[in-house]
């Protein structure tokens, strides 16, 4: 969920700002949403989903107007993308996982791997297209398509699972 | 890297591997599956012509603002969604259902950047038909592959994976061809 949730940002990092940018929105969007989802655990409604969504936009508009906008690179089409970021799929599917967490300890144990593993894609692919785009004069590379940012997601989650599973 | 089309291709790619993921997850009936991704398809054209209708007749005149559209399509995504569920009767609901980001995306989308009403009528029923269409496919080829899996010799399960593998070339063709 976290790499799937990650791939349509991923797409909008063309610098290394970029990158810490999405991955900011990213960590906030699933913070925002999956604490008002813990907050609404009891509640079977499903328009809590649309709460979440509604609350995370509310903070994610909030880092991007006031803080971030205009101030850096931003990359491609940055206000779609904050809306896009708004739907933190892996905030919401925080909401599955609940009934087998073990208390809020054990839930934000698997938040911060969570959203440790997202932000690790976003530097990593921030991080390529800074060493590539030098060295080929930012003429049009394998990381001006979308295709690049699936592998590099596919590649890093691949990592991350290997090294928790000997960690963890 | 940011074209037109980017959207199209998100949603066409996202649909394959992405939200079948999350729409097929613990789901192995294929009824409510195809009930989800056809609900949001409707979804997604609906709201995508409404808000751009309404763009014109009511937001520019009292200068309301993207953000506020955002909220008002998010909530217009999950009410209609609802309704339809209702509708329609289903009953085997996931959390991802009544929003995701087909349903709520691309009408913003095509709300911020279509200039006519027959640009956004053809776009979003192509993005539509594509979601329900590449979602069902890999459905339908991901169940028989893990279904054939373990009875089935290694030559069907290289084939379902050949299968497969063609999807993502088309889609990655359809996108060079566009971009």
């Amino acid at each position: 969920m976290c790499t799937i949730g990650v791939i349509p940002l991923l797409m909008a990092v063309d610098c290394l700002s970029s990158a810490a940018l999405y991955s900011v929105l990213y960590f906030t969007a699933m913070s925002v949403s999956s604490l008002s989802l813990y907050a609404l655990k009891n509640v079977t409604y499903r328009g809590k989903y649309l709460f979440a969504v509604v609350a995370a936009f509310s903070f994610n508009y909030f880092i991007y107007a006031v803080l971030l906008a205009g101030k850096y690179c931003a990359g491609g089409s940055p206000q779609m993308f904050v809306f896009i970021s708004s739907v933190s799929v892996a905030g919401i599917y925080f909401d599955y996982e609940f009934k087998h967490f073990n208390g809020f300890l054990d839930f934000l144990k698997y938040f911060f791997i969570v959203a440790a593993s997202g932000m690790a894609m976003f530097f990593t692919y921030g991080f390529l297209i800074y060493i590539f785009n030098d060295k080929l004069d930012n003429k049009i590379t394998f990381f001006s398509y979308p295709c690049s940012a699936i592998i590099t997601s596919a590649v890093c989650a691949l990592l991350i699972s290997r090294l928790l599973k000997k960690m963890i | 890297m940011f074209g037109e089309y980017f959207l199209f291709f998100n949603i066409l790619l996202f649909s394959g591997f992405g939200v079948e993921i999350i729409f097929g997850h613990k789901r192995s009936d294929f009824r409510p599956y195809f009930t989800v991704c056809a609900v949001n398809s409707i979804t997604l054209v609906i709201n995508s012509i409404a808000f751009f209708f309404l763009r014109d007749l009511f937001f520019a005149k009292y200068a309301l603002k993207e953000q506020y559209v955002f909220l008002m399509i998010a909530a217009s995504a999950f009410f209609l969604n609802e309704l339809f569920f209702m509708l329609l009767r289903h009953s085997d609901f996931n959390i991802f259902d009544s929003i995701n980001l087909v349903s709520l995306v691309f009408p913003m989308q095509l709300y911020l950047s279509a200039k006519s009403a027959a640009d956004v009528f053809f776009a979003s029923s192509g993005a539509g038909l594509a979601f329900v269409m590449f979602s069902s496919l890999f459905f339908y080829i991901k169940r028989h592959a893990e279904d054939n899996g373990d009875s089935a010799d290694d030559f069907t399960v290289f084939c379902y994976e050949m299968i497969l593998f063609g999807l993502f070339s088309a889609s990655f063709s359809i996108f060079f061809r566009v971009v």
